[in-house]
């Protein structure tokens, strides 16, 4: 069956300057774990469009480098 | 990734077995523990950020605090609610326990709203009973059951596997024996032995699409897709009540709680399109949404929540609570609009449809213990049927199905080899097609056909089609695609959703009345019917995969409830019989992937994350502590706050020294967070800063030094002439608990008016005749909202001269605060000035000083001319709660004094 990708907004941006090398906390607390690290860069990112936009990746990362944006449908 | 055999598998084993690490599954583990048990812990995400209060919580729904209710008057109001169909011997176990419960939680750390005396603050949010307990420091609850989960005694007996999710309960010879499952991460497959198993995995929050489309916006965390209910399922428990869905009126597009329970203390409330209050009913329901469904499709829709009356400083203060509790992004949501609750209210809706015992009472069937008519296994929490059991519910229950399966746990011999395989076949089927079809479209059409034919209002012919369409809709799901573990987690997450669905089609279609309001509204037959159907509906899968109903009898009530009587002859009858076709358990072996390779760094910010999840001593992080870098000792302070070892208090009091900020905001915020497990002498060091220059380190000492007690009265005359405004009210709520009159009515010249406010509101709690002289003052006072407390504070004050002409003054005020205010303080009058002007108060344009007219008339019931308003009232006023309150001050057989 033939699969496309697709370009898709997603919620949960991250500030790559500000992200911490080897720092995993909001990938270790996602509840849908969405996020992930990119191995080419070593920072994180969210790697599905699957957000409860419940902000804990937010409010518990250290250098404040997670912004929690509203979901493009919901906005 | 491929493949892995079905013996090439992680093997654990316990003695209980818990799946799900949220509200239930913590307090399960907890008790489990503490009876002696070896306990797992299984979560599909990680226990600190997971389940309903992945974010905390707000405020506690159903707190049966004596002096405030009785447990027979909760069970009372539940079996209301539920139109009698409950096993009341369930909801006692919460009305009773609850209080206990809730002294529990606060030994470990959670705070509860206290009101001035030390007593906890319940609140009536809806017109009947009173159970609702603010958590307003209760953001994250979920940090301290992980404190607890963590502590060294704890630690040896309870073992956390995150990211973790079964897929089936094991049974051998009908009895629960273990689960099979895979690791989200790893796609390794796992299997559990297990002595018994507590399933806690909530509600099915991804049952209904949510009007946006969104796949993850739903009102239920969703995470939770329904696990427990499709695994219980299989394993071979009843479930009961999947016919009566979850469905919560909220905010409209974000679909997170409009928090009507902690705006309507504030004044806020919802509103149709004309200003009017229009919900009827008085306890949270069914019925209740009916109503919100029905006016929101009337020619008075939309709803709202009105908050754009509040004066400014409710609002700032209101904003605080919602924007950073249970779902904090809500202000980023009207932000993103342009919208503020300054200049919009708020547009409500009601949700997708869900299951969850938790708020209605669709759920695995329980007995008093949380056990399950499967031996050796147990629900607990949203996902078991005991109606509206919210959060201080799912904590009973898990505690009693730990203890319970703690005690009664029986160690197996084995797994059975063809459950295992079925599961592992369930699992990792879609690795074998990875250009099979995607979740999120197959997954987003299973949803959407919910919404179409299982949504109420439901018919025979629309519930038909349903069944029609999920049956047909298993050939697709067995073509989905995978090619992670993620992806493969998704997929058996449809399959959950699937067997939802089917149960809740098939289940609705069986209950041929309807009940419950809208959660079980059958358009085609519009009314309850008591001769056939006050009994419960339970469902199960036979032994041949076949899925049985069976009407179960309504146990005789322990609590009798006026209108509602079960009946006597139990008829236990097995009502229908629909085919269930097993999956195909064909398995394939697939290609690789690429698990990405953690990598690691050094630095200190890092170091002190990493000791985070190793509980470590105050010792260990004292280098930390003392960082030249102002974010590392930040950091620090977050992880000590989080772990709170020995010496935790002191640590965070020296830290409010910080030259930083932002570090003093940490220290703050940690010890307002620990507040109820500081120790006892904690006041003389925290007296130290009462001279800080930091106006947060000097709110944080007059209200650490109220909270925990150690206050003494000096402490809080001198906070009363502190140059910030919001440590002096703390200095007032302070001296209430000193009982100091004189004190308080120094302050009644106080340049801030929420000062001046606050001391109104503590002179009415003090009740003491030499306050009266104060109280005339603030009554006199420019302020609308200070004249407004003041009017109010004279009830308890028996309203004496001049206050009486003050209030009946102010019965004719330009502003409606002060009308409602002069309303409410005229309840310590006598009825022969009283009555007259609030006759007329009760015709007022605006409808919270009716409100209050007519709260306080419902004193004098007795005088003709009072019932007569209030008949007119209860029949013909626009507002629903005018009309609610004249009722039931009509009913009341002893009116009580209004509040």
């Amino acid at each position: 069956m033939p699969l496309v990708p697709q370009r898709l907004d997603v919620p949960v941006t991250i500030d790559a300057s500000r992200c911490i090398d080897g720092c995993t906390l909001c990938v270790d607390i996602c509840p849908l774990d969405s996020l992930a690290i990119d191995p080419a860069t070593n920072k994180a990112y969210m790697h599905v469009d699957e957000c409860w936009y419940c902000g804990p990746c937010a409010a518990r990362c250290p250098t404040s480098a997670v912004t929690v944006n509203m979901p493009y449908l919901l906005r | 990734m491929q493949v892995p055999s079905v013996t090439d598998r992680l093997e654990l084993s316990c003695d209980v077995l818990v799946v799900g690490g949220g509200t239930a599954g913590t307090m399960a583990a907890i008790s489990a523990a503490e009876a002696g048990a070896r306990v797992l812990v299984l979560e599909k995400a990680h226990v600190r950020h997971s389940g309903a209060l992945a974010m905390g919580m707000d405020g506690v729904n159903n707190a049966v605090i004596p002096g405030s209710a009785t447990p027979e008057e909760y069970v009372a109001e539940i079996t209301r609610a539920n139109d009698g169909i409950v096993n009341q011997r369930t909801i006692y176990q919460t009305a009773s326990r609850g209080h206990d419960m809730i002294r529990r939680l606060e030994r470990y750390g959670v705070k509860f709203e206290k009101d001035a005396h030390g007593q906890y603050a319940v609140r009536q949010v809806h017109r009947s009973g009173s159970y609702v307990l603010p958590m307003p420091e209760g953001r994250d609850i979920k940090k301290v059951l992980y404190r607890v989960l963590r502590e060294r005694s704890m630690r040896q007996r309870v073992r956390i596997e995150n990211r973790v999710m079964p897929v089936r309960v094991l049974t051998d010879a009908g009895r629960a024996v273990g689960v099979a499952g895979l690791h989200t991460r790893t796609g390794e497959f796992v299997t559990v032995t297990a002595g018994a198993v507590v399933l806690a995995t909530g509600a099915c929050g991804r049952l209904g699409l949510p009007a946006s489309g969104y796949l993850y916006g739903t009102y239920e965390n969703p995470t939770n897709a329904g696990d427990g209910y499709a695994m219980a399922y299989h394993a071979g428990a009843e479930l009961s009540g999947i016919e009566c869905f979850q469905i919560n009126p909220l905010i409209k597009d974000y679909n997170g709680p409009a928090c009507a329970y902690v705006a309507n203390p504030f004044g806020g409330y919802q509103v149709n399109n004309r200003g009017e209050r229009f919900v009827d009913c008085d306890y949270w329901s069914g019925q209740m949404m009916a109503e919100v469904a029905r006016e929101i499709a009337s020619a008075r829709g939309p709803i709202y929540l009105k908050l754009t009356h509040l004066p400014e400083e409710t609002i700032s203060a209101l904003e605080g609570i919602l924007h950073s509790t249970e779902r904090p992004t809500r202000g980023t949501f009207h932000a993103g609009r342009g919208h503020d609750y300054r200049s919009h209210d708020v547009e409500m809706h009601i949700s997708e449809i869900g299951l969850c015992g938790g708020h209605s009472a669709s759920g695995v069937w329980v007995d008093e213990h949380g056990a399950t008519t499967v031996p050796g296994l147990y629900a607990a929490g949203d996902l078991a049927c005991v109606p509206h059991n919210y959060m201080i519910g799912a904590f009973v229950f898990g505690d009693l199905a730990g203890t319970h399966a703690a005690g009664s746990f029986v160690t197996p011999a084995s797994l059975p080899a063809d459950q295992v395989a079925e599961a592992h076949a369930l699992v990792y089927r879609p690795l074998a097609n990875p250009d099979g079809l995607p979740q999120p479209q197959v997954e987003y059409k299973l949803r959407r056909m919910v919404n179409d034919y299982l949504a109420p209002p439901k018919t025979a012919a629309k519930l038909d089609i349903a069944v029609e369409t999920f049956d047909r809709m298993r050939a697709e799901i067995a073509a989905l695609g995978a090619r992670t573990p993620h992806e493969l987690m998704r997929c058996v997450e449809v399959t959950f959703i699937r067997d939802c669905a089917e149960m809740a089609a098939r289940a609705s279609l069986v209950r041929t009345e309807s009940r419950w309001g809208l959660y079980h509204d059958r358009a085609d037959l519009p009314h309850r019917n008591d001769d056939d159907w006050f009994c419960h509906l339970n469902l199960s899968r036979d032994a041949q995969g076949t899925m049985r109903f069976r009407k179960r009898q309504v146990a005789p009530y322990l609590v009798p409830v006026e209108g509602f009587t079960p009946p006597a002859a139990g008829v236990e009858e097995v009502i229908a019989v629909q085919p269930d076709r097993p999956g195909r358990s064909d398995q394939h072996t697939v290609a690789h992937g690429e698990p990405a390779p953690v990598p690691t760094s050094d630095g200190a910010v890092l170091a002190v994350l990493r000791l985070a999840e190793q509980q470590p001593s105050l010792e260990v992080l004292e280098p930390y502590l003392r960082d030249p870098d102002a974010d590392v000792r930040r950091t620090a302070l977050l992880t000590l706050t989080e772990s709170a070892p020995e010496g935790t208090a002191p640590a965070l009091v020296a830290a409010l020294a910080d030259d930083d900020p932002a570090v003093r905001a940490a220290a703050v915020a940690g010890l307002r967070e620990l507040a109820d497990i500081l120790p006892a002498d904690i006041g003389q060091s925290l007296r130290a800063y009462t001279a800080s220059p930091d106006v947060t380190v000097r709110t944080l000492v007059v209200e650490l030094l109220r909270v925990t007690g150690a206050g003494q009265r000096a402490d809080f005359t001198a906070a009363l002439v502190d140059q910030a405004a919001g440590v002096r009210t703390h200095a007032v709520r302070g001296l209430v608990r000193h009982r100091d009159t004189a004190s308080l009515a120094s302050a009644v010249t106080d340049p801030s008016r929420e000062v001046r406010i606050a001391v109104a509101h503590a002179l009415g709690d003090l009740a003491d005749s030499a306050a009266i002289p104060a109280v005339v003052r603030l009554a006199a006072d420019p302020e609308v909202l200070v004249r407004a407390a003041a009017l109010r504070a004279a009830a308890t004050l028996r309203c004496p001269e001049p206050l009486t002409a003050m209030a009946v003054a102010g019965l004719t005020d330009p502003t409606w605060q002060v009308r409602e205010g002069a309303a409410l303080g005229l309840a310590g009058a006598p009825a022969s000035v009283a009555v007259p002007p609030l006759l007329d108060a009760a015709h007022d344009g605006n409808l919270d000083v009716r409100r209050a007219a007519v709260r306080v008339l419902g004193n004098w019931t007795a005088r003709p001319e009072v019932a007569a308003l209030l008949r007119a009232a209860a029949d013909g006023d626009t507002d629903a709660d005018v009309r609610a309150y004249a009722r039931r001050a009509l009913t009341a057989p002893a009116p009580g004094a209004p509040g």
